[in-house]
């Protein structure tokens, strides 16, 4: 029982913890970043395995995780709002040769970080980009100038 | 007879940015993050500045000291404690409180049961249960004399402890265990 409920409680921790500390994994994921995920993960480890190394216990706390993982993601579907808190919104970054300098400052994003996903697709200048987009997973979009003609 | 494959037309359900590129972008919804993310934050830094200052435990806040009146007997332990961690509880023993180069110690029985008393350093030449607690005596042939208790709380909550002393009044105190 306890060990479930420790299970719910780091699950519900790590979700929470990642969303506050930004949204920045996956493709764009640095070294420093690395870091903070296997260490976040790593620590909520300890108490939610505690003492406790028995197959039964992981079973057990794997399909806890597994159960809510299925939830969260079905809830999502169900409603946009429940979606926006465990994701986000997507943002615009730059827009038609403007910054959004509120949405950079407010996802620590720096242009070098958007002119690194522009350079992924074949960009060389922030001139050839119409849209970038930072989107819900962490990645940033481009839609080129002449994606648009 | 095979079912037939359900189908639904596609509906532009996504905000468009400029009326041009359908991205779904909710700023004012980003706004109210950041301003509840600027909380979240404030609320890590006081939760870190506290645990660094030990409210949480293992810190100079959760020390706590307790003696008798003339100094004889002193209690070192840490009122607050965290569940599965090691701390110390001390008893130091001076002047009337060694008696024949003995000491004679009654502990509560949360002592053992709540705090997860694992080891007393010296070991007790004797020990008994009675009282509500458990009566140990030590051999003492330096003066001051020190007892410590190795402690391992299993489970968190708040737990009274009370150690008593021959001649002396007894100390009751409480020791709240994090979970």
């Amino acid at each position: 029982m306890a060990s479930v409920l420790r299970a719910v409680f780091g699950y519900a921790f790590l979700v929470f913890m990642v969303r506050v500390v930004g949204r920045r994994p996956g493709k764009q994921m640095t070294p420093f970043e690395f870091v903070l995920i296997f260490f976040i993960g790593g620590l909520t480890l300890t108490f939610v395995v505690g003492d406790e190394a028995s197959f039964t216990n992981a079973i057990g706390q794997i399909m806890t995780i597994a159960i809510l993982h299925y939830l969260i993601a079905w809830a999502r579907t169900k409603s946009s709002a429940f979606a926006r808190l465990t994701d986000g919104t997507p943002l615009v970054l730059l827009e038609k040769g403007q910054w959004r300098p509120l949405a950079m400052k407010g996802m620590r994003i720096a242009d070098d970080d958007v002119m690194a996903s522009a350079r992924d697709k074949e960009l060389k200048s922030f001139d050839e980009i119409e849209y970038a987009i930072l989107e819900r997973n962490g990645e940033i979009s481009i839609i080129k100038a002449s994606e648009m003609l | 007879m095979a079912q037939p494959i359900y189908r639904k037309a596609v509906e532009d359900t996504v905000p468009k940015v400029n009326n041009e590129i359908a991205v779904g972008e909710d700023v004012e919804f980003q706004r109210k993050w950041w301003k509840f993310e600027k909380l979240v934050w404030a609320a890590f830094i006081c939760f870190v500045l506290l645990d660094l200052a030990g409210v949480f435990g293992r810190g100079p806040l959760s020390k706590a000291h307790l003696a008798t009146a003339d100094g004889t007997v002193n209690v070192s332990y840490e009122r607050v404690q965290r569940t599965g961690t090691p701390s110390t509880l001390k008893v130091e023993f001076r002047d009337r409180a060694i008696r024949n180069k003995q000491i004679r110690l009654w502990a509560g029985e949360d002592l053992v049961s709540k705090l997860g008393n694992k080891q007393i350093a010296p070991q007790p030449a004797t020990s008994a249960v009675g009282d509500g607690g458990l009566h140990y005596t030590f051999p003492a042939t330096t003066e001051p004399a020190e007892i410590v208790f190795s402690l391992q709380p299993p489970s968190p909550g708040l737990y009274d402890l009370s150690l008593g002393v021959d001649d002396f009044p007894a100390f009751h105190f409480k020791i709240l265990v994090m979970p």
